[in-house]
């Protein structure tokens, strides 16, 4: 692989017709003139605006470079640079990878990476997976569910890692239909979440609570706010008012739609208890979770998933301003105000003082803005203790390069 | 016998035969646009189009029958005009299909309008050239060519006439330009040993679908040989000793296993035997190909589940058989004149009591070996049920036709293997 192979790849991702999720977030490149090829080994963007985000950028999950030759396969071409090779698969059953030799890193101690032999992957289903944990069968499972969590925390041998996200269950409005278009509905929702007690209710507890603002504590730009108080009263304060200036009568009737697939029936569930006395009448319409993918940025309440991204400023730019409505703003939610810091931010290479504006941000987030985020996941990595240099990652990436067995 | 025999088989294709029309029609209508289980709920109608006919969906049925029964090669090699050759992909298992051009095994790709020829070395590495090929005119004066593309199809390019086409990658659907105007996907079909391409997943269907068989096959001998005799012994005893102790006892404890569903004893076993006591795998985690002959061990908990699910029904059905030999006239009067009771029971009432649990097992033979869905989900035992069950909820009909198959020919084997078991314990049934 060379810098050709990057060009190609970048190619690929500002290409429109391509349709990947890389063209929203490099919205500081306005197409291949911008990048540059230096040499065999070096690229050269040139950014139309400042942008702090570009490594992450490139570490994001479907930033894989490719090479130019690759047919959309990696099991027919398995061409790449990491660190293992892929010497078998077999279709829902198993993937085998084994060291490279020639990988060409080197670890601190000064030996060539990685370290382990050949790794395993087979597939089961998560129950399946947790049995064979708790007996001994396989080393580590892939991103443990909350109940797995539970199931293995204290079982002798495993080493449980537990790393804070910002992953989140975002109950989200649409603020261009009504009643959600008046901020005085949704300030009132914001105020019936009793965020512990949903964390407690949906997550076993193992999550940091968060502020109706879509930047978590991970973030190294997070400004620290109070969490706000469970307050129903003053919900139904509101709702009055405005159910009094429509004409209308409380219990106000809505509908939370979301999936079955990582507790969200839960907090759902704990949300519709919580409003009712502050006059929300709330219906839940729970599918699994393809049926809320296929209208996730239709519905006027839902609870949508958010994975983790390492930087405030990154899912601010996918989901809440203009550009992104008819693509990832799933509330429809403009604040020219909000927009313009959001700008400023993500120019701003001091952590200081982007966290200053951040503090602006969330402020008008919590004021105005379209979701209530009562807390931000924990996520795990459990593995057999005697495997060493094991890092949890907030998107349950597998870091195998420098991973070694203490007992080999 | 041999007639016997030969009538068998010539049933047995017919059968086949039938099973998979009456599957494909099935499929056909009932399985609705597989696309819309491919593409998703978001895929627009004209990328819908384009993925069906790259699929070669767009043919009518009987020749998709035909050619997933008897290949499209010899229908796709008069349009290319070259011999087709297949080359297996070691690593995927797929056979990857390639024009024979005078010695240079060929195939052609279209960008940005032009043709390039990409000759295969025989290291396995592929060279691209400029084509040098002959478009043909048709009735119109339209200029197309016939080739193979890299994905195993015959397709046929337009010149000056791309058509807008929707690649399906990992990351979701690509436009590309320059696309073929027909696509006629390369089989050589189930009689020549080719059961297609597998919708689901995108790999070939046979290299899913042996190892599956051959791990179900396992589990199910091994389960057979456990069950089987203990069964048949503990239905003997009972039957030989009806109302008393002994018979209630094994009854009582026979029905409660049977009662258990398989989902609760599977997991008290791995509870109990797996996690708790350590003393076995708990469940199937296969970390090789032949996982189930290098490490046993796997198969002991499925195996006592199956066990405990089939213990108490066949033995009730041997005991019940039992029973009412043992109630029949001659085993009376086999007692009556003062033959030894073990004489009695395996010399006169044996053969006969078991006729009905040998039709009765050999019917739990396909069961054990397709129907295992529960088992195999418990234990994560990578085997046929499961492959079947999901391929049938898709509406992969490639996957469901070849397991079918193999179902059908497993069905009419068990079924001779139990006749031929009646005319040994009854010789008085004779097949001719």
């Amino acid at each position: 692989m060379t810098a050709d192979d990057v060009i190609f790849t970048f190619g690929q991702w500002l290409d429109p017709d391509v349709g990947s999720s890389m063209l929203g977030l490099m919205s500081y490149l306005s197409g291949m003139q911008d990048v540059e090829k230096v040499d065999d080994y070096h690229i050269r963007l040139n950014l139309q605006t400042p942008s702090i985000s570009v490594p992450e950028d490139l570490f994001h999950y479907p930033a894989v470079i490719l090479n130019r030759n690759f047919q959309g396969d990696i099991v027919r071409d398995p061409v790449g640079t990491g660190a293992f090779l892929l010497t078998e698969y077999a279709e829902g059953e198993r993937a085998v990878l084994t060291r490279r030799p020639d990988y060409w890193r080197n670890g601190a101690d000064g030996q060539s990476l990685p370290y382990l032999d050949q790794i395993i992957y087979v597939s089961t289903d998560k129950d399946t997976a947790v049995a064979a944990m708790q007996s001994g069968q396989v080393d580590s499972m892939y991103d443990p569910r909350p109940s797995d969590w539970q199931a293995l925390k204290d079982v002798p041998g495993l080493a449980t890692r537990a790393v804070s996200t910002a992953q989140s269950l975002v109950l989200r409005a649409r603020v261009d239909l009504e009643p959600w278009d008046d901020n005085r509905v949704r300030t009132a929702l914001k105020m019936i979440q009793d965020r512990s007690k949903i964390l407690q209710l949906a997550y076993f507890g193992e999550g940091d609570l968060s502020i109706d603002a879509h930047v978590a504590p991970v973030h190294p730009e997070y400004c620290e706010k109070p969490i706000p108080e469970y307050d129903p009263d003053g919900a139904r304060a509101l709702l009055e008012e405005y159910a009094a200036e429509k004409g209308l009568e409380l219990p106000l009737q809505v509908t939370l739609a979301t999936k079955n697939d990582q507790n969200e029936p839960e907090m759902a569930q704990a949300l519709k208890e919580l409003a009712a006395p502050a006059g929300f009448d709330i219906t839940l319409d729970i599918t699994e979770p393809d049926g809320y993918w296929s209208r996730w940025t239709e519905v006027p309440l839902g609870i949508t998933t958010w994975t983790h991204r390492p930087l405030g400023t990154m899912v601010l730019s996918l989901a809440y301003t203009q550009e992104s409505i008819g693509a990832w703003n799933e509330t429809r939610w403009v604040d020219e105000e909000f927009e313009t810091l959001l700008q400023q931010a993500t120019g701003t290479l001091d952590v200081e003082a982007r966290r200053e504006i951040f503090c602006q941000i969330e402020d008008i987030m919590q004021e105005r803005g379209p979701i209530g985020n009562p807390f931000w996941k924990k996520v795990w990595n459990i593995t057999q203790d005697r495997f060493q240099g094991i890092i949890a990652h907030p998107t349950a990436y597998d870091f195998y390069y420098e991973v070694w067995d203490k007992e080999a | 016998m041999a007639r016997f025999l030969i009538r068998s088989i010539v049933s047995t294709i017919v059968t086949m035969f039938l099973v998979s029309i009456i599957l494909w029609l099935l499929l056909d209508v009932a399985a609705g646009d597989v696309s819309v289980k491919i593409l998703g709920v978001f895929a627009t109608p004209e990328q819908r189009a384009s993925y069906r006919s790259q699929l070669g969906l767009d043919a009518p049925s009987w020749q998709r029958y035909t050619d997933w029964l008897a290949g499209s090669d010899w229908r796709a090699e008069s349009q290319v005009g070259y011999p087709l050759v297949t080359v297996n992909n070691q690593l995927t298992g797929e056979q990857v299909w390639w024009a024979d051009v005078n010695g240079t095994l060929t195939r052609w790709r279209m960008e940005d309008g032009v043709l390039t020829e990409l000759h295969r070395q025989p290291d396995g590495g592929v060279v691209a050239v400029a084509a040098d090929v002959q478009w043909s005119r048709d009735e119109n004066d339209v200029e197309y060519f016939w080739g193979v593309d890299e994905n195993n199809n015959a397709v046929k390019w337009v010149r000056g006439e791309g058509a807008a086409v929707w690649v399906l990658t990992s990351s979701g659907l690509r436009r590309e330009g320059d696309g073929p105007q027909q696509y006629v996907p390369l089989r050589r079909g189930l009689l020549r040993g080719d059961a297609g391409m597998s919708l689901q997943t995108g790999r070939p269907v046979s290299v899913t679908l042996w190892p599956r068989l051959r791990n179900s096959l396992v589990l199910a001998a091994v389960a057979f040989v456990v069950v089987m005799p203990l069964a048949l012994a503990f239905g003997i005893i009972a039957g030989a000793n009806e109302g008393k102790p002994l018979d209630r006892t094994i009854s009582i404890l026979g029905l409660t296993l049977t009662a258990t569903p398989e989902f609760v004893t599977g997991i008290f076993l791995i509870l109990i035997f797996g996690i708790w006591l350590q003393w076995v795998p708990a469940v199937a985690i296969f970390t090789s190909p032949n996982a189930i002959f290098e490490n046993p061990t796997l198969l002991i908990l499925p195996v006592l589940t199956l066990t405990a699910i089939e213990l108490g029904y066949i033995s009730r059905m041997t005991r019940a058989s039992m029973v009412e030999v043992m109630d029949s006239a001659y085993i009376r009067t086999a007692i009556i004149k003062g033959m030894p009771r073990r004489r009695v029971i395996f010399r006169h009432a044996l053969r006969n009591a078991l006729l009905a649990p040998i039709t009765v097992i050999m019917l739990h033979v396909n069961w054990l070996i397709g129907g295992l869905v529960v088992v195999e989900v418990i234990f994560g035992f990578p085997g046929l049920g499961k492959y079947i069950y999901d391929a049938a909820v898709f509406g992969d009909f490639n996957a469901v036709e070849a397991a079918a198959m193999i179902l059908v020919v497993i069905a009419v084997a068990t079924r001779l293997i139990g006749d031929f078991l009646y005319t040994f314990l009854n010789p008085r049934i004779r097949y001719a």
